[in-house]
């Protein structure tokens, strides 16, 4: 699954960390999360649009070649 | 997680490890006061030992947490975190099912090795053991989370 989450932490000017705070993850997993190789719960994706004030629509792109990652 | 639950965890890590300790002691005194009876006090010196040092192991986090707030909360979002458990997880399927997997190719391999099995084979019996218990703990837990979600 793409997602725009680098693209709207630049846009905000948000560390990783300062966005990883905001949603109660850890730094790590908004890097794996903006590399694409971690899907989220959905619960976090409504956390994640709920920061950026985006519909999740607009955060995350559903692909259907998925089913390898983890979550 | 707040000082007031951390004060909680420290309270209970106290009380389990008094608990472990009793029983370390209790292990100790049947094994130098009771030779008449046949328990196996070494089995109860063991879990008091396992007790003491998982309370003790509590103490050590929480006693840190209570020291360095900041810290805890860091530790506790990665506990937490979706990505992590989502890991753990899949590590824990991972190892469950080559562990099975090893356990009845042992006891596959054992079984034909042993030729006439005797009822007195303790090898034979622990790997029917380690080999039953996962699946029939797996089973239940299908069937347990079948009703829940």
């Amino acid at each position: 699954m793409k997602n725009r989450l680098e693209y709207y932490r630049n846009q905000r000017k948000w560390t990783q960390q300062e966005l990883a705070h905001r949603v109660g993850v850890s730094r790590q997993t908004i890097i794996s999360l903006e590399s694409g190789r971690y899907n989220p719960s959905i619960l976090l994706a409504f956390r994640l649009a709920k920061a950026f004030q985006v519909s999740i629509e607009n955060l995350f792109i559903y692909e259907e070649s998925d089913e390898e990652l983890i979550g | 997680m707040n000082s007031t639950q951390i004060n909680q965890r420290i309270k209970s890590g106290w009380i389990i490890l008094a608990a472990g300790l009793v029983m370390i002691l209790a292990g100790i005194a049947i094994g130098l006061f009771t030779w008449a009876v046949t328990l196996n006090y070494k089995l109860i010196i063991a879990a008091g030992l396992v007790t003491a040092g998982w309370a003790a192991g509590l103490l050590v986090k929480y006693k840190v947490y209570q020291k360095y707030p900041q810290e805890a909360r860091e530790a506790l979002i990665h506990e937490r975190d979706e990505r992590t458990q989502a890991i753990r997880m899949r590590a824990g399927n991972d190892a469950f099912e080559k562990m099975t997997g090893i356990s009845a190719l042992a006891l596959l391999f054992y079984s034909i090795a042993g030729g006439q099995m005797v009822l007195s084979d303790g090898v034979w019996f622990y790997l029917v053991f380690t080999v039953v218990t996962p699946l029939a703990i797996y089973l239940i837990q299908l069937a347990r989370y079948d009703r829940r979600y």
